[in-house]
This record gives C-alpha cells, structure tokens and sequence, in this order.
C-alpha cells in the first residue's frame, strides 16, 4: 500500500513536470479594514477545482493551467471576491477582502481549510480570539489557556490554574509558541491568569496530535499563537479597567501604509490600592523617637509590541517582544532615636521577581510566486530572581563611631534560549504544499543558584563573607530539520507526509531522532470526511516541579546521560460532518504510548533546586487513550460548543532500582474519565449579549493513605522511632470529587462618539460549588456541652480556593 | 471613590477566597491489615512484633496490638518453631538465625487468614583495612559579649574552638553477582569514672558518591550529614571499595576564667574519661534497605510539595517488613571532649 502510495505521488509529480503550460497565481490576502493579513484564508479556482490556502503570513499561491480562470478568494466572516481572467503569465494579486456585515459578529471555529473537513490535518483546532474574549472567566480576565481548557482532549490542573494536560501528557509537554518562539513559563499568579493578553493576539491554533513536521521538542501538544501585527490605515485601540488588571492596546500606521505598530500592556494593581493602608499599619508602630516605613505587595505586568514594514510586496520585516513579569516586593525602614547619644537604623528590602522576555525578527521574503521564504531570529529568556537584604546602622554621637553590618540572599534560576530558523513554502502545483526548513537553538539553563553575602565594617574592622551555593549554568544544542508535503491524490484523498529530525547535544551527550508524520484525509461526501494520523514525538527537556502547585521557581533541564529524551507514538482516527452548514461535528479517536516518561519518586520534591534531580525521577513509560466529540455551532447569533472526551492514561516505572507503585501500572496524575464543556454564545442585539460555560470532569487523582499503621522502630535509629505511618497500596489510588462549574457573563455595548464602551459583568462558579482544590486530613473538635469537654477526631477536608466571585470590568474600543 | 469601591470589592473578594470543608470520605473503607514486623540479625533470637492498622480517619495515636496470632519461623523452607507470644504484640522464638539462612516469617489469627514475609542473613561485610587522617581545621575565638552597656564594648576572647576532622577510609569486598546493601553508622560511647558507658549517635558526613545526592537540597540550604546513610553496591558490584567519610569534633576550649573557676570544676567531674567511636558498616537485606529508604523520605515529606510515599512493604496479605542485618563493628579511640560532635555549616568542606 505505502509503496503503490510512494508510486502515485512521483507519478503525480512527474505529471506536473511535463506540463509545461502552467502558470501562478500569488500574492497577499489582507482584512481591507486594517491590513492584517488573513491567515488559512481559501484561494479556489472553480473551473479547475484546484484550491490553496494561505500561509500564516497571509501569502498564497496557486498553480494552475493556462487559460480562463475564475478563482474565488473567502474567508468565514468576509465577503467572497471572484476574479475571472485569462491566465497567460505569472500573476500577482494582492487581495483585501472586506468584512461583511451581515456575519460581522459570526465567530468560528475550525474554519481553517486544513483543519475542517476538507483538511488532511486532524487532532487541531482553532479558536478566533473574539470567541476567546467572550468565554466569562475567573475575574472577568480573558484567557486564552483557560478557553483552550474547554476544549476535548484538554485537561485543566488543580482550579484555577491555568495547568494544561493534553491527551493524557504532562503539564511539560506542551509548547508554546508566540510569533513562533517558546514561552517556558506561561503562568502570571501561580497558574491563576496566563501571559498571553487576548488583546494582542490575532490566531491561535492548537495541535493536540497529528503534528506538522514543521512542529517538534514536545510530546503532546503546540499551541502556536500569532500575534496581531497592527492596523496600516489608522490608530485604533482599547482601554480596559478591571477588578484585578487594567489594560491598553494601540495600533496602528507609523509614518505610512508600510509600517505598523501594535501595542498591548496590562497591570494588576491590588498593590497600589493597598499601599495606603499597609502604610496606614506600619504608622501604628511610630512614636516619638521610632520611625517606621513599609511597603510591599504584588502585581504581575505584561506587555506585546510589534512593529512590521513592508519594504516591497516581496519582502516584509517583523519585530515581536514581550516582556512581562510577577514580582512580590517589601520595603521596610525602621529607625530608632536614642535621645542621648545614638540613632539605630534598619532597611530590609525583598525583591522577588520572574518573568520571560521574548523576541523575534523575521524576514518574510517571496524568492518566486511559488517559494515563499520565512527567516527568523529568536530569543527567549525565563528567569526568576529572589533577593532579600538587610542594612543595619548604628551612629553614635560621642564618642563618635559608627557600625554598619549588612547581608544580602540572592537566587537566580531559568532558561535562555536563542538561535536562527528558516522556514520555506513551496507550491509546485495545487497538489503539492510543501513546507521545509531548519532551526537552531543555543539553550543556556541556570539550574538554581544562592549567593549570600554579609559585610560587617566598623570605625576600626571589616568583615566580609561571600558565598556561592549551586550547580554551574549547563549548555546544550538543539537543531531541527523538517519537511513535509500536503498532497492531494485525486479528488477524495488527501495526505500529509512529512518528517523531523532533531538533535540535541548536552555536556559531551549527542541525541537525535527521526520522527516520521502522517496525515491522511479521505472525503466520502462534501460534508463528510474520515481523518487518520500519526506522529512520533521526542523532547529533550523536563520541568521541574511541585506535587500541587506550580511555582516560580520551578526548573527546566535537560536531558543528561542517564535521563533520556523521552518519546511518544500517536495515532489517531476520526470522523468529520458538517451539518446542514451550520454545527461542525467531529468525533476523534487516539492511542499515545510514552517512553522515557519521568515521574517523581516517593518524597521527592524540587523547592527551587536542581541539584541531584536525577536521583528523584525514574523513568517510565506510558500510555493514553481516549475519544472525544466536538459540536461547534459557528453561525447564527447563538454559537458556541458542546466537548466531551473519555480518556484514560496510566503510567509504568518499573526499571531496577527505579521502580515506583512496586512496579506495578497506575493512573497519572491527572487521568481522568469524563470531561464534559459547554459553552455558548447569544447575541440579543447590537447592544446586549451573554454567555455561559459548564464544566462537568470527573475528579483528579490523589494519592492517600488509606490505612495508618505502627510505625516499627529501626534498630538504632531514635530518630524514625515509632508513631504511625501510613499505608498507601497504590499511587494516585484516591478520587476527587467530580468538578462541575457554571460561570456567566453578560455584555452591555454602548455606541459612544468616538467609539463603542463595554461593561461586562461575570460570574465565576455562579451557583457556588465548593471544588476541592486540596484534600487532606486534618482534625475537628466536638464540644461536649453536657459536661464541657472537647474530643477530636480526624476529618477528610478540602479546601476550595474559588466561590461565586463576580466581576466587573468597563471597556472601551476606540 | 472608584479606588474605594475596588479595594471593597478586592477585600471581599479575598475573604471569600479559598474555604475549607468538612467532606464526606467516598470510597471503599479498606478493612484494617495485619502489620506483622520483624529484623533478624545472626547469634540473636528472632522476635516479631504483630499489629493491626487502622482506617486513616480513625485516631492513630496508638495501634491495637495482635498477642493471639499464630506466628511461625520457616528457615530454609522448614518450619523450625512456634514463636511464642511476649505480650505487647511481640513473639519471640528459641532459634537464632545463621550466616545464609532463609527465613520466612507467617502470621495469622481469627481475624486475619495467613500472612508472611521472607528475608536471608547476608554475609557480614569483608572488611580488609582501615585508614584514618586527622587534621585540625579551624580554632575560632570564642568572645565573651558582656553585659555593658553595648556590645560593642567590653568584648574580648574567653576561649576558642576547633575542629577536629578525622577522615575514614573503609576498604571492603563486594561479592560478586548479587546485590547488596548497606548500612553505616557510628556511636559515640563515653566511658565515665563510675565505670558506666553511655552511648549516642554521631554525626558523619560524606562526599562518597555511593550516598549519592540524598540531600533535601533547595533554596535554604543543602547538606549531607547524618546518623545513618544506607547505599547499594550499584558503583561498586563485585569489587573493592574505599568508603570515605569523616567525623567533625568540635572543642570548646575556655582560658581559665578567674571569675567562675567553680562550675569549669563541676564540668570537669562530668566528662568523661575515655571516647571512642563505634562504626558499625552493616550488611542489610534489600527489604531493610527499601524499608529505611522509604521511611526516611516519608519523614522528609514536605505537605503539597513532596510526592506522597508509600513505606516498603514486604508482607504478603498484610503490611510490614520482614528484614535483616549483619554487623561488622570498628572500634576508633578520640580525645575526650566536653562537647558532643555537631555539624554546622563550616563543618563541611
């Protein structure tokens, strides 16, 4: 079958060589209203029925025989623009469509031609960000992990936290892509808010299997997130004022046509509301000869630029950034007056901070109509920082001296990536879409690092102490190559083949893989399509982290001689139907098997430190399977999803001396049967429209002892000696209670004079389930009033982080 | 007024933040287990210790103890005796155990059908020599911090501290084709003037990679010093090896101090009058081994941060460990000091 398959495409290919009268048609396709190119946009010529789509720089081209032409140009929301022609030469044309009014506020999902069901690609969605900024969330942020939560096939964490576990992976195994550039720590607030501010995105698609070659370094899913590039024809913007954030966003031309800028940048300010009153609480400790001074608090920021030119209708050139940060900061200045003869003064200083810094520079050139050109540089550093300091004064008036003792803590830790990408796409003909290229990245990892240093410096001495705990910052190299091909063989079947390879290269270790991807889509009727696909998957890098919670000072490594790439194998199958034009049906199926999965050892736990990690993970292996369904109504003033998935994903760790659960398989952490999500959309009018969510899963894995037992003695060792300890006959061996949530919000737009306000008013967990976000033992004591005596006795409690909590938040759009 | 609604809304919202609940356990409340305990050691006789565990939302302060279980010792596959009971949950048997036996332990009464635990007697460890080296690292002054009326005046130097640091060197066989496991320990033992010993924990530490990197190293600090450290002979199957470690004495030396020569007398007539150090490198069975490895990394456990652990147990049908130990014990004289040993962080180097 492969080989008959092999057969076809080289006749296909040959058949394409010897026609010699075929001509390209190429160009750009942009939104006519701001000049945003139109990514996934569908090019089709209906005489010939031959069909591209554009890249994710809005370029395209279609090859197609000489002679009359007549090729549409659609894009779901916009009006459809036909040109009919002869095709005698090489063509170009760039085309602006125009946003239609009549599906003006029509949201989509999965319009893309190679996701739907006429797409060879499976196991990927794509969501437009209006639908991502109607979803009502926690304090009324918008989010874009926390939508993507509610999709098949993606888990959420622990409550709130913007975890994200795809087809049974772990939370490390997702990559995330901003202007093509991994993000490491996408979390703002332990997990409770994501870095990604909707404002400044255009597109966000997930992969969730199935990968393009042209995606690899992590098992079990891409999200790529494109961001917006800015308006060519005139300033527009928003300003936004929340519960927990404010935010702006500006674009816009600079100068001309040719350039564009985009700005984006929000704040929490809990901090700044809440310094009068922590200053108000330091003054209670003032008298007459002490004078205090504090403050402290916590906000996270985050900020995207993007500014584009466009030298030529050929060449294009992109600078993205992002910068955001968390920081928790106090400052305290004590000072004491003795009346006689001496002044004491303290400063204590705290500063923790983290964050990432992103960059790319790109260069989109168009070599010729049919090979179009993508060169990047990229940069992306997470690092967190912790310092704390303390000053300490002493002046004494007679005899005159004076003493000054300081010590200062510091802890560095993160990663550092950087390096060069080319991406190439190439059509031949329109039944060949090819796509290759190669990237390199220089990883630099700072595993955990203290400094402290005291001082000590009187009238007459001094003292210094300086030193320097942790392990040295490791270096590796990451290479990829790519290529693949979606082909059409005939007018029912179509394939994806493509390849990737990577290396990786750490301290004196060189691993590389070969990872082949397939795609292939039959269509039995034009609603109606049969997908299959496999990828193979390596990573060569691990997070560090906690048993419940993310923190900020959790590490990423690398793979090392004993600690192997870990790998997996997907296949996946499903069914497409486009019902009636209206709901997008999809049913999907998938078996992952993992290998070289690591898995925390009993006890262990990584506070910031990456020293001996090695010891403190076995590797295993793992599998995951599951169906999920997805409704999605697109059209209409009502839109919106049904999800549900049924899955299941168990791991192994039975390598000697490695072993963990006594060798035996057990659920993963976050394996959980029924996930089911529901969200809507109603547009009342132009002035009024609300939405909904309902999460329904069954509960997360636990691990508790069900039984307590005499803890026997080790022979000489007082320091294990007796008290209880308990018995625990399986990991993750106890379930949660189901989760089930209902958030709400309602929109209330005004037309203004120079633009349109929003009050937006949510719910988060609107009829107040108590989710458990912990559960734990501890003890409860009854009051005995008859003779007034308490007894204690042991309670299951949890505790739920998140309530009803409403919000409100004011925009305007300008 | 707009800041004062916010921070209204903020203070709410924070207090209704994050609730803790009663629930209601949902599950299948497991029956209690028998807990049945024992580790043997060559020339001593086998003891047993029998108990019941108990549903973790029950009180766990004490353990119902088992005295009326049949309890039977199997060495090499034949059932040498009935262990009679002790009381408190103990058995104890005539039999002491030899170099190379297979033990097999059951246990069961009315409540619980027949439950067992095997273990073998290794091999002491074939000790071939001994290296020591002792070095004073440090004397650091000992100020005296007066009661003027600043710190900063009336200071001077009482006395001062060293560091003894002796460094062990233990060289041994590891036999061939098995795997075997470790387990080292020093006691100090102080002999006194009335004749009588008193014996404590030392503290050793080591850079040996066998130890591997078992420290709870994070932020605040790292350290690998310790009473016990327990190792496999995964770096060293089947061949010599030199374990290195070494010992911190610290000594607080005070110049004579006219103003309390009284209690420096007193303190005189409690020390003692000879030290020595016991090091005892046991050969250990995998069960003791995993047993110690597991208990020290559950008493380690740090709430919501650490994996949960699941305590090695090798009892077929219930809980417990059946395991065992050999011992091969050093003697090694040192001065005599009125300070036990302690580690610090200048202890490491």
């Amino acid at each position: 079958m492969k080989k008959k398959l092999i057969l076809l495409h080289f006749l296909l290919f040959i058949t394409f060589l010897i026609q010699a009268q075929n001509y390209t048609i190429s160009g750009h396709i942009t939104d006519a209203k701001n000049g945003e190119t139109l990514i996934s946009s569908s090019i089709y010529d209906v005489i010939t029925r031959k069909g591209a789509v554009s890249n994710t720089y809005g370029f395209y081209s279609l090859t197609l025989p000489k002679g009359e032409v007549e090729v549409e140009y659609t894009y779901v929301g916009f009006g459809t623009q036909r040109r009919i022609f002869k095709l005698t030469k090489d063509t170009v044309i760039n085309i602006k469509l125009i946003e239609s009014i009549e599906l003006k506020e029509v949201t989509v999902m999965g319009n893309r031609k190679e996701i739907g069901v006429k797409g060879s690609q499976m196991s990927a969605i794509e969501i437009p960000i209006s639908m991502i900024k109607s979803v009502p969330t926690l304090f009324g942020e918008a989010d874009i992990i926390k939508a993507l939560q509610l999709l098949p096939g993606v888990k959420a964490g622990t409550e709130g936290s913007a975890g994200f576990y795809v087809r049974g992976g772990g939370p490390d195994e997702n990559l995330f892509l901003l202007d093509g550039v991994p993000v490491y720590n996408v979390n703002h607030m332990g997990g409770f808010f994501s870095v990604f501010n909707p404002d400044a995105i255009k597109n966000v698609t997930l992969y969730k299997g199935s990968f393009p070659a042209r995606f690899g370094g992590r098992l079990s899913s891409v999200l790529d997130i494109r961001m917006n590039d800015g308006n060519n024809k005139a300033i527009h913007g928003n300003v936004s004022v929340g519960i927990i954030s404010s935010k702006f966003n500006v674009e816009g031309p600079l100068f001309s046509e040719n350039t564009t800028f985009n700005i984006s940048a929000r704040r929490t300010y809990l901090d700044v509301l809440m310094q009068p009153i922590i200053k108000l609480a330091a003054s209670y400790e003032n008298s007459e000869n002490q004078d205090v001074n504090l403050s402290a608090g916590y906000y996270f920021y985050d900020m995207n630029a993007k500014i584009s030119h466009k030298f030529s209708d050929k060449d294009r050139l992109y600078l993205s950034a992002y910068m955001g940060d968390d920081a928790i900061y106090a400052n305290m200045r004590q000072k004491y007056e003795d009346y006689e003869n001496s002044t004491q003064e303290s400063r204590f200083k705290l500063n923790w901070d983290w964050g990432n810094i992103i960059t790319a520079l790109r260069w989109n050139h168009i070599i010729n109509n049919k090979l179009f050109m993508n060169a990047t540089a990229t940069y992306t550093r997470y690092r967190f920082n912790m310092d704390i300091g303390q000053i300490n004064t002493e002046t004494i008036k007679n005899p005159a001296s004076k003493t000054d003792m300081s010590t200062t803590i510091g802890y560095r830790s993160g990663i550092q990536d950087f390096g060069p990408k080319v991406d190439f796409d190439y059509a031949p003909n329109p039944n060949h879409d090819i796509k290759f290229g190669a990237s390199y990245t220089h990883h630099t990892f700072r595993p955990g690092v203290s400094v402290a240093q005291y001082k000590f410096e009187n009238d007459t001495s001094i003292q210094k102490m300086d030193t320097t705990i942790g392990d040295q910052n490791v270096l590796s190299h990451e290479t990829a190559l790519y290529f693949e091909d979606n082909i059409n063989i005939g007018s029912y079947v179509k394939a994806n083949f493509g390849l990737h390879y990577s290396t990786f290269f750490v301290q004196d270790e060189f691993y590389n893989s070969l990872q082949p991807r397939i795609g292939l889509r039959v269509l039995l009727t034009d609603k109606l399509s049969l997908k299959a696909g496999y990828a193979s998957m390596s990573q060569y890098i691990h997070l560090l982290s906690n048993n419940t919670i993310s923190l900020p000072t959790d590490l990423w490594v690398p793979v090392t001689k004993r600690i192997e790439p870990m790998k997996s194998h997907q296949y996946s199958g499903g069914i497409f139907y486009n019902l009636l034009n209206i709901v997008d049906l999809t049913l999907e199926g998938y078996y992952k098997s993992m290998d070289n999965l690591i898995e925390y050892k009993d006890g262990a736990s990584f506070l910031g430190s990456s020293t001996g990690w090695e010891d403190k993970v076995s590797m295993g292996r793992g599998w995951a399977y599951g169906l999920e369904f997805l409704a999605q109504k697109s059209i209409g003033k009502t839109t919106g999803w049904i999800g549900y998935t049924w899955a299941k994903s168990e791991r192994l760790s039975d390598r000697e001396g490695q072993d963990l659960n006594n060798g035996e398989v057990f659920p993963a952490k976050y394996d959980r049967r029924h996930d089911l999500s529901l969200v809507v959309s109603h547009k009342f009018n132009k002035k009024i429209d609300v939405s909904g969510t309902w999460v329904y899963s069954t509960g997360n894995a636990g691990t508790l002892g069900m039984q307590n037992y005499f803890a026997y003695p080790i022979p000489g060792n007082d320091y294990l000696y007796g008290g209880s300890i308990p018995y625990i006959n399986k990991r993750n061996n106890y379930r949660f209670p189901d989760y089930h949530r209902l958030d709400l919000s309602v929109n209330f737009h005004k037309q203004k004079k120079y633009g349109v306000r929003t009050w937006n008013i949510s719910v988060y967990n609107a009829y107040n389930q108590m989710n458990p976000f912990l559960i734990y033992t501890s003890s409860k004591s009854d009051h005995n009033i008859s003779n007034d005596t308490y007894t204690y006795r042991k309670i299951l409690s949890k505790l739920t982080l998140f309530p009803i909590i409403p919000s409100v938040s004011y925009s305007y759009k300008f | 007024m707009k800041n004062i609604i916010y921070t209204v809304i903020i203070a709410i919202a924070l207090i209704t933040v994050s609730c803790e609940n009663e629930i209601e356990f949902k599950g299948n409340e497991t029956n209690p287990l028998i807990v049945v305990n024992s580790f043997c050691t060559p020339d001593s006789l086998v003891k047993v210790h029998v108990s019941k565990s108990k549903f973790f939302l029950q009180d766990d302060s004490s353990f119902d103890l088992v005295n009326n279980a049949v309890v039977n010792l199997w060495i090499n596959d034949v059932k040498i005796e009935k262990l009679s009971s002790a009381g408190e949950g103990f058995y104890l048997g005539t039999y002491k155990p030899k170099i190379g036996d297979k033990i097999k332990i059951t246990a069961e009464n009315n409540q619980f059908s027949e439950v067992s635990g095997t273990t073998e007697i290794n091999q002491p460890v074939n000790i071939l020599s001994v290296d020591t080296t002792v070095k004073i690292l440090e004397n650091t002054p000992i100020l005296n911090y007066g009661y003027g009326d600043s710190y900063t005046s009336n200071n001077d130097t009482i006395g001062y501290i060293t560091n003894r640091q002796t460094n062990f060197s233990i060289n041994f066989n590891d036999p061939i084709n098995q795997k075997n496991y470790y387990r080292l320990f020093i006691t100090l033992r102080n002999y006194y003037v009335s004749g009588m010993y008193y014996d404590s924990p030392y503290y050793y530490s080591s850079d040996d990679l066998v130890f591997g990197n078992n420290t709870t190293g994070d932020i605040f600090g790292d350290g690998n010093y310790s009473y016990f450290h327990e190792f496999s002979d995964e770096l060293f199957d089947g061949k010599k090896y030199s374990l290195k470690f070494y010992t911190n004495q610290f000594e607080y030396v005070y110049f004579k101090d006219p103003n309390y020569p009284k209690s420096r007398d007193e303190d005189d007539l409690k020390n003692p009058v000879k030290s020595e150090l016991i090091i005892n490198l046991q050969s250990i069975s995998k069960s003791y081994y995993l047993y110690i490895k597991s208990r020290t990394a559950n008493s380690n456990v740090i709430e919501l941060f650490s994996e949960p652990v699941q305590i090695y147990s090798n009892v077929k049908g219930g809980i417990g460990v059946i395991g065992s130990y050999t011992n091969s014990v050093l003697k090694f004289e040192i001065p005599v000091t009125n300070n036990q040993n302690y580690y610090d962080n200048y202890g490491k180097y």
